[in-house]
């Protein structure tokens, strides 16, 4: 809509009508589960939270799709946002709740379709130090060092550092040998 | 994968870990694919950018808002809302009275726009922080009661935060009971059979916190409340009053004892419409993720006229 000092922050109707549906269609069914996935592996919701957030992430797109210059990364990181906003709410308004356990730290339904190796795979992705399991999530959402240095604030070097260690700690902890993995 | 590997000692094992997650993360991705209902969720989006054309189209606002808001944001302190149900409805009382009274000296009216915008946002950060699962329709029906033996119920429920109500009926549509709990007014039963209502105050028993593992087998059979046709009362022991329905209805999805049939929108509002399993076949609940209209809309649903004569007080 525009703004009355005529800034733009959202996309008016006509604007709206210039999207293309096709191409968002498209893109939604491709990016749809790798969102999903991606926003359950860096914040532990179960698949249908995740979903949700992501759903809810697109939806936001949608409003500002001409706009956006890299509208997978904005994406990525409104529904990474959503997501610990929303387990940070759930963590305040429920402190008596019956949360079940999780004997596995994956969704039980995603757990069911995957490989014995491909669920150690996840669950110790999961298990890294919070940096570095961010910084291997975004890579393996397939975003680059410049991208993810510039949505997570952090510069070139830190991100090939988080990176290192991160590979470093898989390839221990899955028992493979690997020292040089910058 | 994008990233560039330096090629030296210890190279075939990290080639390998590239491998394992590269695999993995298709095999996943390709997994999770299976579990939406990828057609239905595209289906949803470009709908709402149908409804985001109508309602975009002659939406201006007035010259010089986006600055008059700034400045008045800037002037006020910064401060974060306190999360919960209790600053959703101070918040939207708020919006009420700022955007539906305007002062009676209060001629200025890009004035009211300015406050109405901030508190609007306010309102919208409120809600935010509530969480958007923590509201909950269900509908239950049930084999009967002791006040309609032998007959079915149904039990259409409202849950807002720990606000609820539950309005049980007759197959024929009669109401047969009405109960619900409202921080403003404690926990109220109607009994439309003997015609008399009782209040007390609190939800019945307290909420403690569950002690022991916290599993899905100690979780399920606390959902048991869920399919009798009503919400946690005075009889419910402390133990199985989950603090919020939704959450409730999550906690079963997570851990198999429900399903989640779908995600439309209800009345232009998202909602995941949660099924059962076939071991419940009178159960259907909804989820919403509400706008502020929609808590409006929920918090009407929760409150519970006794006062027009018809009843008597109990006891």
């Amino acid at each position: 809509m525009l703004l009355g000092d005529g800034t733009r922050s959202s996309v008016a109707g006509e604007d709206l009508k210039r999207v293309d549906q096709a191409e968002i269609g498209t893109f939604y069914e491709r990016e749809m589960p790798r969102l999903v996935l991606f926003v359950t592996i860096r914040t532990g919701l179960d698949i249908h939270a995740a979903s949700d957030v992501a759903q809810a992430a697109f939806e936001k797109a949608l409003t500002r799709w001409p706009t956006l210059r890299n509208p997978r990364a904005w994406l990525y990181r409104v529904a990474q946002n959503e997501a610990l906003a929303r387990c940070e709410a759930v963590r305040r308004e429920v402190p008596t709740d019956l949360v079940p356990d999780r004997p596995d730290p994956l969704s039980a339904a995603l757990a069911v379709e995957l490989r014995e190796e491909q669920r150690e795979v996840l669950v110790h992705l999961r298990g890294l130090p919070p940096k570095q399991q961010q910084v291997m999530t975004w890579t393996l959402a397939g975003f680059g060092d410049a991208e993810i240095a510039g949505v997570l604030g952090l510069s070139m070097n830190a991100v090939k550092q988080s990176r290192y260690y991160a590979r470093r700690n898989l390839a221990k902890r899955l028992r493979l040998a690997g020292r040089d993995s910058r | 994968m994008r990233w560039r590997r330096r090629r030296g000692h210890g190279d075939s094992g990290i080639a390998e870990l590239d491998a394992r997650l590269s695999e993995t993360w298709e095999a996943a991705a390709a997994a999770v694919g299976t579990m939406l209902d990828l057609p239905a969720g595209k289906e949803a989006l470009l709908a709402s950018s149908g409804q985001l054309q109508e309602g975009a189209a002659d939406l201006r606002a007035p010259r010089g808002l986006t600055g008059r808001v700034a400045r008045q944001r800037r002037r006020r302190p910064d401060r974060r809302l306190v999360a919960g149900g209790a600053a959703v409805l101070a918040a939207a009382a708020v919006a009420l009275a700022v955007v539906g009274v305007p002062g009676p000296g209060d001629n200025r009216t890009d004035g009211r726009a300015v406050d109405a915008a901030y508190v609007v946002k306010r309102v919208d950060n409120a809600l935010g922080a509530a969480g958007p699962g923590a509201i909950a329709q269900l509908t239950v029906t049930g084999t009967g009661s002791a006040a309609t033996p032998g007959g079915m119920t149904t039990a259409e429920e409202w849950s807002y935060g720990a606000q609820w109500r539950s309005v049980t009926s007759s197959r024929s549509g009669r109401p047969v009971f009405d109960e619900g709990f409202r921080t403003s007014s404690a926990y109220t039963f109607v009994n439309y059979e003997a015609r008399t209502w009782a209040r007390q105050p609190g939800p019945g028993l307290r909420a403690e916190p569950v002690p022991g593992s916290r599993s899905c087998a100690a979780a399920v059979p606390a959902l048991a409340w869920l399919f009798q046709p009503r919400l946690p009362g005075p009889r419910l022991p402390a133990s199985s009053q989950p603090s919020t329905v939704a959450s409730a209805l999550r906690a079963a999805i997570s851990c198999g004892a429900l399903a989640k049939a779908g995600r439309q929108r209800v009345d232009g509002t998202a909602a995941n419409i949660i099924a059962c399993d076939k071991h419940l076949p009178g159960f259907a609940g909804i989820e919403y993720h509400c706008n502020a209209p929609c808590i409006q809309r929920f918090k009407g649903a929760l409150e519970i006229s006794v006062g027009d004569g018809a009843l008597r007080e109990h006891g």
